[in-house]
C-alpha cells in the first residue's frame, strides 16, 4: 500500500476530484449546485486536473514531508502523502455518493424549519429585482397562459407595475404552519396567506440561493403539500397591503416532477 | 543519502486537520451512505440535504478558481525570476504596499485562488506586508468583481466605494503588518528538513520572505529541489503540472475544512434570521459584517446577495462587500496554509476593525 501511495500519490490525490467533476458534468448534476454558465469553468477545471494527472503519472507522491512546500523534491518525498491527507481529498465525492444529487428547500434551510419561518415573513420578492434582467426572448404562451419563472413574474411587475392576465409558473409548494402564519406581516395575515410556491434563485452557486415566491389563492390551495413541485396556472394579482405580495388566483394546479435544474438562474453577465 | 527513502515526517497541522475533517464527514454523512446502499427506509433529514448542497456547491464553485490560482502560481514559480519582486519592493519602500494593491488586478483571482497566488508571491520573495495587502485587495480590486457589483446595484457608488474601501483597508493592514516579524506570522514547517546529499541548505518559506536576497535555487520556486540539478523528466509541462497538482492537493484539506464549517453554520442559521438581528446606523454594518463572514460567498457573486438586503443602509452594504472577500469562514482555515494561527486571529481582528472604521467613515461622508 505504501509503495502504491509512494508511486501514485499525486494520482490518488487528483483522482477523486476528476471523478467528482466528471460525474457532475456527465450526469448534468452540476446544475443542482452551480449556475449553468459555471459548467464551462468545471470543464476547464476537469481539463486541468486530467492534464496534471497525465503529466505527473508515476512521478512520485506528494506533498514532500520535509520541506513542506508541497512539491516533489526528489527521493526524499517518495513516501507520498499521509493517508488522512489522501483520504480527505475524497470527502466531497463521499458526500455526493452518500446523498446523491441534493437541492435546497425551505424545509432544509435553517434548523427545524426556522429558515422557512423566517422566510415566511417576507416570502414574495426577497431577490433584488434590479439584478435580474428579463429574457429578451418573445413571451412564451401555453394554452393561453404566459409562461414565466417566478423571478420573471416579480420582475415584470416591478418594472412595469402591471401583470399579465394569465400566467403559468412552476415552483415548490410550502404550506405555512400556524406558528409561521403568526409570524407573517399584519397585512399578510389579513390576506390569509397560507400556501405559496417558491423556487430558489442562484447567481453563482447554491450558497447564494434566495427564494422567490408567489402566494396561492383559490380552491386548489388546499391541495398543496410542502416540498412537492407544482405547475400553477391562473390570474396573477397583487394582494392589498404594504407587503404588495404577489398571488395567483388558481385556475389549475398540477403536481409535476422536480424540474432540472431545480433553481432559477439569475442572468448576471 | 542520510535519510531513508521511506522515512515519514512528523505529522503537521494539515494531517490533524484532515483527520478531524474526515471524522466529521464520516459522522455527518456516514449514516446516509449506509442508508443509500442498504436502504433502511428513511429519507435523509432535510438539514442533511442542505448541508450536502452547500458543501458540494462551494467545492464545485471554487475548484476551478483554486486550480487557476495554482496554475498562475506554478507559472510564477517557474518563470518569475526570484530577484525581481524583492528588488522592486525594496526600491518602492512604504509605497510598495499601495503599489501592490493597485497592481492586484494584474493577477485577477477571487478569494479562493488568491491564497495560492499570495503564497507563490511570498516564495518569490514578496515581503509579508505586501503579500498580505495583495491577499486582501486582489479579490476586491478585480474587474469582474467590480463589474458584478455594478450590475447588482445598478449604480456607480457601490463599486467605487467597494474598490476604494477595499484598497484603503488592505493598504492600512499592510502597513500595520510592517511592524511584525515575518517569522511570527508565516507558518513554519513541522518537520526538520532532511540533510541534503549535496547542494545548498534547505530554505524555509520564512527565510525567503525575510531574506529575498538569498541566492535562488535553479528552478526559482524558492525551495531546495533535488531535481533542480537534474531537470525533471517531461520538461516544463511536467514541472508546471507537478507544481499545480501539489499546490492544489496541499490547499484542499484547509479549504475543505473551511467549507465544511461554513456549510454547517449556513445550514443551521438562515440568512434571514441573521438579517433580522438588526439594522440601524451602528448595528446595521455589524450585522452585515457577520452575514458576510458566515455566508462565505464568492466575491464575484456576493453583491447580488448583498443587494437583496434592502433594509440595510449604504455603509452596511459597503461593510458587507469589503469584509466578505477578506474574511469568511471558508477562508479562515485556508489562510492556515500560509500563516500561523495567532497571526490569522490578529489579521481577522485588523480586518474587522478596518472595515468597521470604513463603515463609520462612509456614514460620516454620506
Amino acid at each position: 500500500m505504501r509503495a502504491l501511495i509512494a508511486r501514485h500519490g499525486r494520482a490518488l490525490l487528483l483522482a477523486p476530484w476528476i471523478i467528482l467533476v466528471g460525474v457532475m458534468l456527465a450526469g448534468g448534476y452540476y446544475t443542482f449546485y452551480v449556475a449553468a454558465w459555471h459548467g464551462w469553468l468545471q470543464v476547464i477545471g476537469l481539463g486541468l486536473l486530467v492534464l496534471c494527472l497525465l503529466a505527473t503519472w508515476g512521478r512520485g507522491g506528494a506533498p514532500a514531508p520535509a520541506c513542506g512546500c508541497g512539491h516533489d523534491h526528489g527521493p526524499e518525498s517518495k513516501s507520498g502523502p499521509s493517508w488522512p491527507l489522501l483520504a480527505v481529498q475524497w470527502a466531497p465525492l463521499f458526500v455526493f455518493l452518500a446523498m446523491g444529487p441534493t437541492s435546497l428547500s425551505l424545509t432544509s434551510t435553517g434548523l427545524g424549519g426556522q429558515g422557512a419561518q423566517a422566510q415566511a415573513s417576507a416570502p414574495h420578492a426577497p431577490v433584488n429585482p434590479l439584478t435580474t434582467p428579463l429574457d429578451d426572448a418573445p413571451p412564451r404562451f401555453v394554452d393561453g397562459y404566459r409562461e414565466l419563472t417566478l423571478l420573471e413574474l416579480h420582475k415584470l411587475y416591478l418594472d412595469t407595475g402591471q401583470l399579465p392576465d394569465k400566467v403559468q409558473v412552476v415552483g415548490r409548494g410550502y404550506v405555512l404552519t400556524p406558528a409561521e402564519q403568526a409570524n407573517l406581516a399584519e397585512d399578510q395575515r389579513a390576506n390569509q396567506v397560507g400556501a405559496f410556491l417558491y423556487r430558489f434563485v442562484i447567481s453563482c452557486c447554491t450558497a447564494d440561493a434566495r427564494p422567490a415566491s408567489v402566494v396561492l389563492r383559490g380552491p386548489g390551495e388546499g391541495q398543496v403539500h410542502t416540498d412537492s413541485w407544482y405547475q400553477a396556472r391562473g390570474h396573477p394579482v397583487v394582494l392589498p397591503g404594504p407587503s404588495r405580495s404577489l398571488a395567483i388566483e388558481l385556475d389549475e394546479l398540477k403536481e409535476i416532477p422536480a424540474p432540472d435544474p431545480p433553481y432559477i438562474v439569475a442572468t448576471t453577465f | 543519502m542520510s535519510q531513508s527513502p521511506t522515512a515519514v515526517a512528523k505529522p503537521g497541522p494539515d494531517h490533524y486537520l484532515a483527520l478531524t475533517l474526515g471524522a466529521g464527514v464520516l459522522v455527518v454523512f456516514g449514516g446516509a451512505l449506509v442508508n443509500r446502499f442498504l436502504p433502511l427506509g428513511s429519507a435523509p433529514a432535510p438539514w442533511l440535504e442542505a448541508f450536502a448542497s452547500y458543501f458540494l456547491a462551494i467545492c464545485l464553485e471554487a475548484t476551478p478558481f483554486i486550480l487557476l490560482g495554482a496554475l498562475l502560481t506554478a507559472v510564477l514559480e517557474l518563470w518569475l525570476p526570484p530577484e525581481v519582486l524583492p528588488r522592486i519592493t525594496a526600491r518602492l519602500g512604504l509605497w510598495g504596499v499601495p503599489a501592490v494593491a493597485l497592481l492586484a488586478p494584474l493577477f485577477p483571482v477571487c478569494e479562493c485562488g488568491v491564497v495560492m497566488v499570495a503564497r507563490g508571491l511570498l516564495r518569490k520573495g514578496l515581503p509579508l506586508p505586501h503579500a498580505v495587502t495583495y491577499l486582501l485587495a486582489a479579490p476586491i480590486i478585480n474587474p469582474t468583481v467590480l463589474a458584478s457589483t455594478y450590475i447588482a446595484y445598478q449604480d456607480l457608488a457601490h463599486p467605487v466605494w467597494r474598490g476604494l474601501g477595499g484598497f484603503a483597508v488592505a493598504v492600512a493592514i499592510g502597513w500595520a503588518v510592517l511592524a511584525l516579524r515575518p517569522q511570527a506570522a508565516l507558518a513554519t514547517e513541522p518537520a526538520a528538513p532532511p540533510v541534503p546529499a549535496a547542494g545548498p541548505a534547505p530554505q524555509s518559506l520564512d527565510s525567503l520572505a525575510l531574506s529575498p536576497q538569498t541566492p535562488p535555487p535553479a528552478c526559482g520556486c524558492g525551495h531546495d529541489h533535488a531535481h533542480d540539478q537534474a531537470p525533471a523528466p517531461g520538461g516544463v509541462f511536467a514541472r508546471v503540472a507537478g507544481h499545480l497538482a501539489d499546490d492544489f492537493a496541499e490547499m484542499m484539506p484547509y479549504f475543505l475544512a473551511g467549507v465544511f464549517l461554513a456549510s454547517a453554520i449556513k445550514t443551521f442559521l438562515s440568512a434571514s434570521l441573521l438579517a433580522s438581528l438588526g439594522g440601524g446606523t451602528f448595528l446595521g454594518p455589524l450585522t452585515m459584517m457577520v452575514l458576510a463572514g458566515v455566508l462565505s460567498l464568492c466575491s464575484e457573486a456576493d453583491a447580488f446577495v448583498a443587494a437583496s438586503f434592502t433594509e440595510f443602509s449604504f455603509p452596511a452594504h459597503i461593510a458587507f462587500l469589503v469584509l466578505g472577500p477578506m474574511f469568511d469562514l471558508k477562508l479562515l482555515l485556508a489562510y492556515r496554509l500560509i500563516f500561523r494561527g495567532r497571526f490569522i486571529i490578529l489579521l481577522s481582528a485588523l480586518v474587522w476593525l478596518g472595515v468597521g472604521l470604513l463603515a463609520a467613515g462612509v456614514t460620516v461622508l454620506r
